[in-house]
């Protein structure tokens, strides 16, 4: 049991004050049931539904943006209220308690709230020996990570966010943020530099290490964790990463067994002995292909993390193409001590194509991504990194590879709105498969609503959905939409719909059987070597 | 046909912030970003350059590398094969000269072990410090003139890469400034590649 912490300090009351009264979690979970139980009369259209009379967030009269600069964008220059205001907090801090990064305010409100976040850790010393600990201040949670020189704390009003995990017992949702803000700065510190900088000078200031990228970085990965919404308005696929992080799979791209197979071996046949890992990736944001050592694993986050900081940097570049990167990145799951040293090319696939005489409108980015384990050998890596290139340009079947990765749309069926589907089969590499992701601030908050209350909620007791299959879970909440969950051994597929919960299910079912028949151009997209 | 042209490297160095990807994007975009954020590493930009009197051509590669200091020992082995280091410091914060220097002793270091590599500092941003409508201000950072004195080997620039104010110069100074001999031993070594591969193009024949 967590103990529950009565602080009265001024900060918390107020900080509490303007919460929705009651505690709104989850309104119906079914845990046992027979299909025959579920119908559930009235269609509702999901898109009708505004997230402000959801309650998900207080109640306010002010407009959409109003609202969501009220209390959702973060802000640096905030006064006592406007900073109040704001339903997500995040602080880093070093243990003698020198605020490093706050997503809201100036320093001097950090400061106040540094003195009152040292003195929740003082009295919860015990349990922060362990690692993470979520506290309950009524309407309020506070989490704490203590990674000694550092302490990471986040403090939330937000109702998707009040419940635990029911098949953990854990507040996994909140915990996960804290990680990967701090798996962020040892992407691009490692331990020892942390540890190092802060060794017989317990006051240094970390913020000399850091740059204006950084604190962008953590803003908007703050912002994606919580909300699904980027930092800087380009949603183009922040709620992807929302639910990537959600389900724990990176996303995967749609592509001919052939050519994938294809384009895996022109990694293999040409890496050099340095390479650790090499990708393929359609503009940093789906793994074409991968090829990776035997013996080791790169994760999920390693992987997510190292291409969200070769993308925000790359948004810098007008002329992506006639440069190749090389960045020092710690890849904390791999190795939180050291370095490694990533190439990075980018290619417009659309450049190399000609139709008639003409080149393709809408450029097609791929980016070769190499991680070498040595700093010198930029030119050697580099020169791999051209072969492949040519390789791809006198590839035969370019032209289909540009319609696959230009062509992701997923037809899905009348009932189903979107659905995410995790692969459980293919070990190397965590993937999922998201479909056409919502835009708009509004659908985006309420389908992290909707997928983080389905995700926490019990998915229930096993029972038989088809003849065919004894092993299935089957978890679902009815709100105007219907969010449900199908989950088996190979799989976890969680979707948003609207009509009667059978027809659901059996059209979620039908799109789950799409998937499997189509496995091997989603999934299995990783090659192994002997390193 | 026409031969390659030789491959030369230039690596830009100094303090965060002072401009260096701004000053290496307006020469090869000829455009300039407000909000440019911090470069993160190391990029290695590759351009052609002919010199004004279209005498000499070369294809320029760049390392634009990160000011920041978590990122300097990375550094040397951008320099280490470079013919030429853009030394930059901003006009507009003087404290960025200190780093500047810093960069200078260590390629002073360098060119005592290895092969020399020419040296140019660079003032940059000097539109802030130049005001719109009177004559141009020389901008004056203590210690430059002074280091400048006894440093008589080093050129010194000032730019812009809002205006466009001497970028265009630098280069042409850098490729100016290529002894002619450095042409000649490339198209050389060039030529004796072509006749090895003919001749062993002759031989797998027979
Ligand atoms: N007014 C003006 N601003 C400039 C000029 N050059 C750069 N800036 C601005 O200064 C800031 C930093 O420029 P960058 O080119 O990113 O600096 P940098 O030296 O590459 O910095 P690091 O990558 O961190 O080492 C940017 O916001 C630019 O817009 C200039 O000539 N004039
Ligand atoms: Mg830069």
């Amino acid at each position: 049991m967590l103990p529950r912490l009565t602080v009265s300090t001024q900060a918390v009351t107020n900080y509490t004050a303007g919460l929705p009264e009651n505690d709104l979690s989850i309104q119906t979970t079914v845990s046992n049931s027979d299909l025959s139980d579920l119908a559930f009369n009235g269609v509702a259209k999901v898109n009708n539904t505004h997230f402000q009379s959801l309650d998900i967030f207080p109640k306010d009269n002010s407009s959409e943006d109003e609202y969501l600069d009220k209390f959702v964008y973060p802000g640096k220059d905030l006064n006592n209220n406007q900073f109040n205001d704001k339903l997500k907090q995040f602080f880093i801090l070093s243990s003698s308690g020198k605020p490093i990064y706050s997503l809201n305010g100036g320093d001097e409100l950090i400061i106040g709230f540094t003195g009152l976040i040292t003195t929740i850790i003082s009295s919860f010393q015990h349990q922060l020996n362990e690692d993470i600990v979520v506290i309950d201040s009524g309407d309020v949670k506070i989490s704490v990570l203590n990674r000694d020189p550092l302490i990471l704390v986040s403090i939330s009003k937000i109702n998707y966010e009040m419940s635990m995990n029911q098949i953990t017992n854990d507040y996994q949702q909140l915990k996960n943020q804290l990680h990967s803000l701090y798996n962020y700065l040892l992407c691009i510190l490692s331990r020892p530099t942390i540890t190092k900088s802060f060794q017989n000078r317990m006051n240094y200031d970390l913020r000399k290490m850091l740059t204006d990228v950084d604190f962008k970085n953590l803003d908007d990965m703050a912002m994606k964790l919580t909300y699904g919404l980027s930092g800087d308005s380009d949603n183009d696929d922040s709620f992807e990463f929302f639910l990537s992080q959600l389900v724990n799979g990176f996303p995967t791209s749609k592509i001919s067994y052939t050519i994938r197979s294809k384009l895996n071996s022109l990694l293999l046949h040409h890496r050099i002995d340095e390479i650790l890992f090499g990708l393929l990736t359609s503009n940093l944001r789906r793994i074409i292909t991968m090829i990776k050592p035997k013996v080791h694993n790169i994760s999920n986050s390693d992987i997510d993390f190292l291409l969200r900081i070769i993308k925000n940097n790359n948004k810098n570049i007008k002329d992506i193409e006639t440069e190749d990167l090389w960045i020092p990145i710690c890849l904390p799951e791999f190795n939180s001590n050291g370095f490694v040293y990533v190439y990075v090319k980018t290619f417009d696939l659309a450049k190399i194509l000609v139709i008639d005489g003409k080149y393709y409108e809408d450029s097609q980015l791929i980016n070769i991504v190499l991680i070498s384990t040595n700093k010198n050998n930029f030119f050697k890596v580099k020169e791999m990194a051209n072969k492949i290139i040519e390789n791809i340009i006198q590839l035969e079947l370019k032209d289909k590879l540009y319609q696959e990765l230009s062509n992701y749309t997923i037809n899905l069926p009348p009932t189903i709105n979107h659905f995410v589907y995790r692969d459980l089969k293919h070990k190397d590499l965590k993937q999922c498969l998201i479909s056409n992701n919502p835009k708009d601030c509004n659908s985006i908050i309420k389908y992290v609503y909707y997928y983080s209350n389905l995700y926490n909620s019990k998915s229930s007791t096993i029972q038989s959905l088809t003849q065919e299959s004894g092993n299935r879970k089957l978890s679902y909440i009815k709100y105007d939409v219907i969010t449900f969950s199908i989950i088996d051994d190979n799989y976890e597929f969680y979707a948003i719909g609207s009509g009667e919960l059978s027809d659901l299910i059996s059209d979620g079912l039908k799109v789950v059987k799409w998937i499997k028949s189509n496995d091997k151009r989603f999934f299995g997209n990783v090659v192994k070597f002997n390193f | 046909m026409s031969l390659p042209c030789p491959s030369f490297k230039v690596v830009i160095l100094g303090d965060s912030s002072v401009g260096k990807t701004s000053l290496v994007h307006r020469f090869t975009t000829s455009e300039f970003d407000n909000q440019l954020s911090s470069t993160i590493g190391a990029a290695f930009i590759t351009k052609e350059l002919e010199s004004s009197d279209k005498s000499k051509r070369i294809n320029l590669e760049i390392w634009d590398t990160a000011g920041q200091e978590r990122y300097k020992s990375l550094t040397p082995m951008y320099y280490r094969n470079s013919k030429v280091a853009l030394v930059c410091y901003d006009l507009h914060n003087p404290s960025t000269f200190d780093k500047a220097l810093y960069w200078i002793d260590q390629l002073k270091l360098n060119n005592e072990t290895n092969s020399e590599i020419k040296i140019y500092l660079i003032g940059t941003k000097s539109d802030l410090v130049t005001s719109a409508t009177g004559p141009p201000v020389t901008p004056t950072v203590p210690g430059v003139a002074d280091f400048l004195e006894m440093n008589s080997g080093i050129k010194h620039f000032h730019t812009s890469a809002k205006s466009g104010e001497g970028i265009h110069d630098i280069f042409q100074d850098i490729i100016n400034d290529i002894p002619p001999d450095f042409f000649e031993r490339h198209y050389e070594s060039l030529k004796d590649k072509v006749v090895l591969n003919r001749q062993f193009q002759g031989k797998s024949c027979c």
